[in-house]
């Protein structure tokens, strides 16, 4: 075994052991507890846990290896990423917040009293939340196997069995205070490599870097053929739509605002969270920078595509041994390693709560049981699938995920706080449209033709949030509009729930 | 915790009980009144989050297409190209203000609400930060 390999077996032994510690038994027993943490938890402590929890495998390593191989369409990630949560803050924060449902399907509950318009949020929650769960395994396969030279089916089993101690003994409570804790992890396992190699590829000494002009261009030669600007503004367009618009449709993150005291606290939560996600993504956007300036010439990165050593989604990973030698790189990548399993365990605990809560009051009848049932459940299937599918890109399977809940949920979720008209039809032809065509055309997609960046009307299919979100929206609109079903007659009074503050009293004197 | 059936009542969801007195003393006071401040409210809300999400996604769109279509994205700052600097970092700021001037003003929206039906917001939470 290798020194690197050592190194990053310990950190990542290290971090399930903190995440373990931080989620063995505590005063959490009775249900409420156990799923919303008692409502008790401050707005910066809820910030960093939706932090987290929100930081996953497409963040820690997709993100940097986009750069690497795409050029500025890796940009608009962290930029859709950081700007759905200024869209959760602007329509669903504090409503959804006072709605006082727990669960996507009980806020449906809660708006439409329909039966059927539950059974369906809870199957594409659910099928959300399964799609979501397969790249955090996925990436924990390859982050295993890629330094610490594990088996490919370590990693995914690692991360399930950690992650179910943690959910089936402590349910929310401990979920919370991990997932802040896990926040801070992320964060300085890529600070701290950041710096140093900053400092060893010279970029305080000089600003100007003219040798490095080739990190500039649109796509590197070795790894994308397309250097086509329009296709890449549509492209980037498209992630941009689908990561704002499908942000407010994730289970694991919408949980969150329950533990929020009250609406004028859950818009606190955001406004924080905006500020540590920024402070984040600085960081793999350097990394993807910097990645490029080592790999840029066409040699360098075709030597390392010939040895098969480079997959975009462990470029960060190899980035430390490709500017230092011997212990400092062992040190910085075991470093990476750690702050990436940190991410997969958080994202994955946090996926897994929220499924389960769904599921178990969906179909176990709400107990801490069938809470326990349905986190199995939760962990099983995706694990089952993960092992099954092909490898993609981290960031494009996470894409694909949000265009999912973009088309599926945004627009139900969204008229469903601001529209009075909406009416359960409208809704669930809504979301069967969305769900349907954005799933049919990504499948598609990916049948023709593999990987995020296609040419012409294929890109079209591989990210289709430019169309199928506002037609999710237009069928949504139409069928309430003019559908046989007149809105809940409930509406005004959900409505007014939703959008007035918490009010302590009445003023004196009326 | 009740099943799936049962929607969570005012109560559950947000107040105490003495809270939820109040709240059911002041729902009956004057429901023509009510009814008119809760839909300014939310149109004032609606307008404010459309004008503010609508603006950043036409401002993004806008600033990319300049970055793509003329000589500008080539330019150089410190060493790095405009095409890479703004939509690297550039938005981010843009964004926390966004968001900063946006509770600024829901919150304001709501006190103004208060004021009109005479009622006292609760006070925020005592971990709030800052």
């Amino acid at each position: 075994m290798t020194g690197e390999q050592l190194t990053v077996l310990a950190a990542v032994a290290l971090v399930c052991a903190v995440t373990l510690l931080l989620g063995s038994p505590g005063f959490s027993r009775s249900t409420g507890d156990f799923f919303v943490a008692s409502r008790r938890v401050p707005p910066w402590m809820n910030a960093s846990a939706i932090a987290g929890e929100f930081l996953s495998a497409a963040s820690f390593l997709g993100v940097a290896g986009l750069i690497l191989a795409h050029g500025t369409y890796g940009l608009w990630f962290p930029v859709g990423y950081t700007a759905g949560f200024l869209i959760v803050l602007l329509f669903m924060a504090a409503p959804l917040r006072r709605s006082g449902a727990y669960t996507i399907p009980d806020f449906v509950v809660l708006r439409f009293r329909s039966a059927t318009m539950r059974r369906m949020t809870v199957i594409v929650v659910v099928a959300a939340g399964w799609l979501y769960i397969v790249p955090q395994l996925h990436g924990a396969s390859i982050a295993l196997s890629a330094t610490g030279g594990a088996p490919g089916w370590v990693g995914p089993m690692l991360v399930a069995l950690v992650v179910l101690f943690v959910v089936l003994t402590g349910g929310m409570r401990s979920v919370t205070l991990a997932q802040a804790v896990q926040y801070w992890i992320k964060l300085t396992a890529l600070l701290v490599p950041t710096v140093f190699i900053l400092l060893q590829v010279g970029f305080w000494d000089r600003l100007e870097l003219p040798e490095f002009n080739g990190a500039w261009s649109a796509g590197l030669a070795a790894l994308d053929g397309s250097g086509d600007q329009w296709g890449e503004f549509s492209r980037s367009l498209s992630v941009l739509v689908a990561l704002m618009m499908g942000t407010l449709g994730l289970p694991h993150v919408l949980v969150r605002f329950y533990t929020n005291p009250d609406g004028v606290a859950a818009r606190r939560t955001i406004t924080f969270l905006l500020g540590l996600l920024m402070l984040f993504y600085l960081l793999p956007v350097v990394l993807g920078v910097v990645a490029r300036m080592v790999w840029g010439t066409t040699t360098a990165a075709g030597a390392l595509a010939g040895t098969g050593g480079l997959s975009h989604d462990t470029a960060i990973l190899r980035l430390p041994s490709a500017v230092f030698d011997g212990l400092a790189s062992d040190v910085l990548t075991a470093l990476i390693a750690g702050g990436a399993f940190a991410a997969f365990l958080s994202t994955t605990s946090g996926l897994v709560v929220s499924v389960s809560g769904v599921l178990s009051q969906e179909f176990f009848s709400g107990t801490v049981r069938g809470f326990r049932l349905g986190a199995l459940l939760a962990i099983a299937v995706p694990l089952v699938v993960g092992s099954a599918t092909s490898e993609l890109a981290l960031a494009g399977a996470v894409a694909m995920v949000f265009t999912f809940t973009a088309a599926a949920l945004a627009p139900v979720m969204l008229l469903g706080v601001w529209w009075r008209g909406l009416t359960a039809q409208g809704a669930f032809w809504g979301m069967a449209v969305g769900a349907v065509s954005s799933l049919a055309a990504q499948v598609l997609g990916l049948v023709l033709g593999e990987g995020p960046v296609q040419d012409g009307p294929l890109q079209l299919l591989v990210s289709p949030a430019l169309w199928c979100v506002p037609l999710a929206f237009a069928v949504t609109v139409l069928v309430s509009r003019f559908g046989s079903e007149q809105p809940p007659s409930h509406a005004d009074a959900v409505m007014e729930r939703l959008h007035t503050p918490e009010v302590a009293a009445l003023r004196p004197g009326r | 915790m009740r099943g799936p059936q049962a929607i969570p009542t005012v109560a559950e969801a947000l107040l105490t009980r003495g809270q939820a007195a109040d709240h059911a003393r002041s729902a009956g006071a004057d429901s023509d009144q009510r009814a008119q401040a809760v839909r300014s409210l939310i149109r004032a809300q609606l307008r404010l989050a459309l004008l503010l999400g609508v603006g950043f996604f036409t401002a993004v769109v806008l600033t990319s297409l300049l970055l793509v279509t003329t000589g500008l994205g080539a330019i150089t700052l410190w060493g790095v190209p405009l095409s890479w600097a703004v939509p690297g970092v550039g938005f981010f700021p843009v964004l926390l203000g966004l968001a900063w001037y946006y509770r600024r003003r829901a919150e304001a929206n709501e006190r103004l609400w208060a004021e009109v039906l005479g009622l006292d917001l609760r006070s925020p939470a005592p971990q709030a930060p800052r």
